[in-house]
């Protein structure tokens, strides 16, 4: 019986170590190359520059498969496991500071997510070296290292040739630009293919001494393959080693040379050497590196050597952003900022230049660009101590491997390895690949091979099948939490998408596909925030998105919370005024009551900016957003007036120093500061605030008449007629696309020599040869008519048309008008300028240009029918009353409506009304406004634009029940979700609630 | 939780606890993490020290570095933002004079390109205007901004200078191509005559030549004309020119 026993244990050991076995070469031969493949070479359409979250995703699922694996190996078959002590002391010590100085960040969320990736990888360093055992083993990992990097340069020079496999949809950005390859970046290609140009180098050399060994017998299967073998790893050095060439990157070839010299010290003479008395060299080494660089540093704050110092822009940005890590380290010596928050935490510390980095290119550094200052500010000392201990131990281990005694391919393996090493740490000097996935994978990849055969203690434990299911579950939960990381970057990248179409479609006018796309991307970017929390950019987005909506108080409300997790971007706080801004002047336009009082308003937005102003003093938007801010408080605030010129020249300071700063032709600004110069009367500011808009845009014929206005104001000085004439001329060569503008200018030159010489046919010269240059013109034509007495226009129109009766392409008004007095139809050619002027105004052509156009011909008609009785008389004065509304003549529509109002036609007459009402609203008349309204009621009592306009009336005279009658009847005719009705139901919000 | 260590060399006493507790690797890797740690603390209080003055001078030649900025900026067709950087650079402290009028010189081109003649000759102005290092380059697109503008009087000057410090023969046949024009735009036919003539010599087919082909024609001289037509084919420097040139010699035969 005990032999039969005994006889079944080994069978079964045998089974559990078959079992095992298998498991083990599945791992290594199977799933770590698939997701070296995976992890290089894949780039998710969705997510932006890097595509970390894919590959994170991608890194998660690779942990939890081995440590699955791992447990299955001790579950199911008789696997003894064992943890090398160095690496897990390492290793636990870094998660150890890592943790604390997590529970002390201030963006604890993102800390965590963080914290996550190191978990990860921390993993991807303890599993490997249980499961690689074999040198062939290690040297099949390393190849495919090789492979699926090469891979990637091969799809990089695709790209460079413009082949692009899979097409960005956009080539017009950095990152393309460069020498762009599966890892989106050329400085991200460039961290990870010195892992392969090394291994490379490792892989040739001992292909390369297999097949010296075989070159005697040259027809053996052997021998082809090593061969083919030494062909394809000298392929891929070529690819990897030309693509990190073409990389430009200075840091990584310094990383190549310094490892490549090692390589080459070490295996013919170092490796005669003891470990310790080559880390005794290296501390030699690095005490004259620190005597050598303490003697730069002061020789070049000395001032030497004398004159500029060649920087380009990326040294001179590292070596402003090191002097602000340096003092965050000073700052928080022990646990640092915590994991991932220096791109939260660094804007205090930015330098003058790296201000104006951000004003100009709107960029900011999010790490340090040197991994071991990196380590610091995310964990303070001891953090950096662990970052050291990692690379040290993957070097240490590596040189292990090599021993005199060893075979040469064992040799160049241990000394390509720690020769990877020490290029990543001499990289990693002014990079951050530790933070990048592919580099960082890579690296703990590297670590865990390196311990493999390292004679360490190894800790080995009782409950290893409970520590391991540990293991197991947590790594379920990071694929999961990397699953939804990705999903919400996806959102992000929908939300941004969506903001991009709905501008697309707000140019083509399609305003209902651009709601539909703001809706979509609201959603996506709220079921991101549902995920990321702590991320700002999704509060942002969101916030942004609501600011599109002209939802501002949601909009704040997101910005809110993004300043909550980035609170010192200034950026973000010049939004978040710029939305109470904008909140002002959309209620202040759209006549909607606000929900705070104007004041706290401007208030909020002022301290945003000063906050801005305080953590970037070069960023011109929020000068500009400032001048907006006090220019606002002139205009919604009743104040004194010595107060309100106070504020002006605030405004004019701001301004200024926001163009000095470098805004970029801000039409805006500049008429708010035309505003202000006017407002304290500085007419020569003012003139020359014009002058500046007018190079920006010489065609803008307000600017013109604004021009003349304060030209009258300063009592017309000597060089006004030649600076309009000097303009005039300027134009005159491009008359047929300037016409309006030379039309304008025209005018203005004839008022201004009429006023010089009373001369009217000197001044008339300008008119006449203004209208010969554009004789098809509308606008020249009203200027020509516009400079005759009212009396005389028309025929002064015949006249001109039979001057120019040979000249093709005569408007048609002016030929219309033109006729005999009795075949004039003067409601056929004011219908037809609402045609036009609705017709100009889909082609965005600009106000003035229409004002121009179409004014004179109203003007004409108007005065042509005062006196003349015909039964369509009330019906052309109610399209006058349109085009002058249309116009925004107020007054002038006004003067149209007692003749308007005698039309027998009820659509007419009902139109008349309502027009009548809206302009008595907007200009605050409310009880005669009112009248019209009811008067209009009478005529179609269901008429809904009415009636709405009666409620908004009713509150206006605070006449707040008839008001809510009104507002009941309307609900009842309308759908719940009518605009209308929305509007409305805001602006009763107050009486409604407290009846 | 209970842990077995195992050890591959085993020593007996202090000895021993020592390298359970720190075996050989991780004393090695630990000292020497120490070693670069401190390397790295020294370094960055020595810069934290001198780094301000070292950021003070880089800051110095701001302007450099913004011009090289958008200097790539233009190499990869964004001129939008090349030109905003350069005009930032404008108002920068440059360490080299001949970079600062440099800027001047890229950022007037940029405009003289995309036509706003009036920012062109502001800029352009400031690339000559130096008593070391001014951009001869510039000399011809501010004097073209300026005739654009209809403002020839003031080229006259700006082309006399640019004469004094031309070195090359197509410069110096380009500086009298434009001469020839100002005299041209002048009403001034001979002394435009005697530019181009001058320019023609210079330059046998350059612009000048060009021009004396349509100027003789316009005479009436159409020997001449077909003359100074041929030399303008004959040499080939002006590619774009050449329809208009073949017409004129066309024209020419005809009339004939």
């Amino acid at each position: 019986m005990g032999r039969r026993n005994r006889e079944q244990n080994i069978k079964t050991e045998i089974v559990n170590d078959t079992i095992s076995s298998i498991l083990r070469k599945m791992a290594i031969y199977v799933v770590i190359p698939l997701w070296l493949l995976a992890v290089v070479l894949s780039l998710s359409p969705f997510t932006g520059d890097p595509a970390a979250p894919i590959k994170y995703l991608i890194i998660s699922v690779f942990v939890m498969m081995i440590s699955a694996i791992t447990l299955a190996m001790v579950w199911l078959g008789n696997f003894q496991l064992q943890f090398k002590k160095s690496l897990v002391f390492i290793l636990s010590g870094s998660l150890l500071f890592m943790s604390l100085s997590t529970v002390f960040a201030k963006n604890k969320g993102f800390a965590i997510s963080e914290l996550s990736i190191w978990l990860m990888l921390f993993a991807i360093a303890l599993y490997v070296p249980i499961l690689v055992i074999d040198k062939k083993e290690m040297q099949w990992v390393l190849s495919w290292v090789m492979i699926a990097i090469a891979l990637s340069s091969v799809y990089g020079f695709f790209q460079r040739w413009g082949i692009d496999p899979f097409p960005w949809s956009t080539k017009n950005v950095e990152e393309y630009r460069g020498l762009p390859s599966s890892y989106a970046n050329p400085n991200f290609a460039g961290h990870a293919l010195i892992f392969a140009v090394i291994t490379g180098i490792g892989l040739i050399l001992t292909s390369l001494k297999e097949v010296r060994n075989l070159q005697y017998d040259i027809r053996s299967k052997s021998f082809i393959l090593a061969l083919i073998k030494l062909l394809f790893f000298t392929v891929c050095f070529v690819l990897t080693f030309t693509h990190l060439y073409l990389t430009k990157m200075r840091s990584a070839r310094i990383a190549l040379v310094v490892a490549i010299a090692f390589f080459i010290f070490y295996l013919w003479i170092g490796k005669k050497w003891t470990i310790k008395s080559v880390l005794t060299v290296g501390s030699v080494l690095v005490f004259w590196a620190i005597v050598g660089i303490i003697m730069i540093v002061v020789l070049l704050a000395k001032g030497y050597p004398e004159g500029s110092l060649p920087m380009d822009n990326s040294l001179n940005l590292r070596l402003n952003g090191y002097m602000g890590a340096v003092q965050m380290i000073k700052d928080r010596p022990l646990l640092g900022f915590g994991p991932g928050n220096y791109r939260f935490e660094n804007i205090p510390y930015w330098t003058r230049y790296e201000k104006l980095w951000f004003t100009l290119a709107k960029k900011r550094n999010f790490h340090v660009h040197s991994d071991p200052l990196e380590a610091m500010t995310d964990t303070g000392i001891p953090g950096g101590l662990f970052y050291f201990g990692l690379i040290l131990l993957g070097f240490i281990g590596g040189l292990s491997f090599v021993k005199k005694h060893k075979l040469f391919h064992e040799q160049v393996l241990g000394i390509s390895m720690a020769s990877v090493f020490l290029a990543f740490a001499t990289d990693a000097c002014f990079g951050f690949n530790m933070r990048v996935p592919v580099s960082s994978a890579l690296f703990f990849l590297y670590l865990g091979l390196s311990q493999a055969h390292v004679e360490d203690l190894t800790l080995t434990g009782k409950k290893t099948k409970g520590l391991l299911v540990i293991a197991f579950l947590i790594s379920v939960l990071l694929v999961i939490q990397q699953s939804r990381y990705y999903y919400a970057d996806v959102q992000l990248q929908k939300a941004r998408g969506g903001m991009y179409w709905a501008q697309v479609f707000a140019n083509q006018q399609k305003l209902n596909s651009r709601e539909l796309a703001l809706e979509r991307a609201l959603q996506s970017a709220e079921s991101g925030i549902q995920i990321k929390y702590f991320d700002p950019r999704f509060f942002e987005i969101t916030a942004r998105i609501y600011m599109t909506r002209n939802e501002f108080e949601k909009a704040i409300e997101n910005f809110d919370k993004a300043l909550y997790y980035d609170s010192y971007n200034p950026e973000l706080w010049t939004s978040r005024a710029q939305c109470y801004l904008n909140w002002v002047y959309r209620a202040q336009i759209e006549r909607k009551p606000l929900t705070q009082s104007i004041e706290t308003i401007l208030d909020e937005a002022e301290k945003s900016l000063h906050n801005a102003i305080k953590y970037c003093d070069l960023y011109p938007d929020s000068y500009e957003g400032m001048a907006r801010t006090f220019f606002f408080r002139t205009a919604y605030i009743k104040l004194p007036e010595e107060k309100k010129q106070e504020l002006m020249k605030e405004v004019i300071r701001y301004g200024e120093k926001a163009f000095e700063t470098g805004l970029q032709n801000s039409q805006s600004l500049l008429q708010i500061l035309i505003q202000a110069h006017l407002a304290i009367k500085d007419y020569d500011g003012c003139a020359k605030v014009v002058q500046r808009a007018l190079s920006i845009e010489p065609g803008n014929i307000d600017l013109w008449s604004r021009y003349a206005q304060i030209m009258k104001q300063k009592g017309y000085p000597d060089e006004y007629l030649s600076f309009l004439e000097k303009n005039y001329a300027k134009f005159k060569k491009d008359a047929k696309t300037m016409a309006p503008t030379l039309s304008q200018l025209a005018l203005m030159i004839h008022q201004e020599i009429l006023r010089n010489t009373k001369d009217t046919r000197k001044a008339s010269e300008i008119i006449l040869e203004t209208l010969k240059l554009n004789p098809n013109d509308l606008s020249t034509w009203g200027t020509v008519v516009q400079t005759v007495p009212r009396e005389q226009r028309l025929a002064n129109i015949r006249k001109l048309k039979d001057y120019f009766k040979d000249t093709p392409d005569i408007p048609d008004f002016v030929q219309k008008m033109a006729k005999e007095e009795d075949q004039i139809d003067w409601l056929e050619i004011s219908r037809e300028i609402i045609k036009n002027i609705e017709q100009d105004e889909k082609q965005n052509i600009p106000y003035k240009t229409i004002v121009l156009r179409y004014v004179w011909i109203a003007e004409v008609a108007y005065d042509e029918n005062t006196q003349r009785e015909s039964a369509d008389k009330a019906d052309l004065y109610a399209n006058l009353a349109t085009i002058y509304q249309k116009l925004r003549f107020d007054d002038r529509a006004l003067s149209c409506f007692p003749f308007a109002s005698k039309a027998t036609n009820k659509t007419t007459q009902m139109k008349v009304m309502y027009t009548w009402a809206e302009i008595l609203y907007k200009k605050r008349k409310y009880a005669e406004a009112e009248e019209k309204l009811q008067q209009a009621l009478q005529i179609d009592p269901n008429n809904v634009q009415s009636r709405a306009l009666l409620v908004q009336t009713l509150i206006q005279l605070k006449k707040i029940p008839e008001a809510k009658f009104e507002y009941q009847s309307l609900k009842q005719t309308l759908p719940a979700n009518s605009n209308t009705l929305k509007s409305l139901e805001q602006l009763m919000m107050p009486y409604l609630k407290n009846p | 939780m209970d842990m077995k260590y195992e050890s591959d060399v085993i020593k007996k006493g202090n000895g021993e606890k020592i390298s359970i507790m720190f075996p050989p690797l991780l004393r090695q890797t630990i000292i020497m993490s120490v070693v670069l740690l401190f390397a790295v603390l020294i370094i960055s209080i020595v810069y934290q020290i001198y780094g301000p003055s070292i950021l003070q001078r880089l800051d110095d030649n701001v302007g450099e570095n913004l011009m090289k900025f958008a200097r790539a900026l233009e190499q990869n067709k964004n001129i939008e933002d090349a030109k905003r950087i350069y005009e930032t650079a404008t108002r920068s402290r440059f360490a080299g004079e001949f970079n600062r009028t440099y800027v001047f010189y890229r950022l007037g081109y940029l405009c003289w390109a995309d036509q706003e003649f009036e920012r062109s000759v502001e800029y352009l102005t400031q690339a000559v205007q130096s008593e070391n290092h001014p951009q001869i380059n510039a000399y011809e697109f501010l004097v073209d901004s300026l005739l654009r503008l209809g403002r020839q009087m003031e080229a006259l000057p700006f082309v006399e200078q640019w004469l004094q410090k031309i070195q090359k023969r197509e410069d110096l046949a380009n500086a009298h191509y434009y001469l020839g024009r100002i005299y041209d735009l002048s009403k001034d036919p001979s002394k435009a005559e005697e530019a181009w003539n001058k320019g023609h010599k210079i330059l046998p087919g350059s612009k000048a030549s060009f021009e004396l082909a349509f100027y003789y024609k316009k005479q009436g001289n159409c020997k001449k004309a077909v003359y100074y037509a041929e030399a303008v084919l004959k040499a080939g420097l002006l590619p774009t020119r050449e329809p208009a040139i073949k017409k004129l010699i066309s024209q020419c035969n005809s009339e004939k």
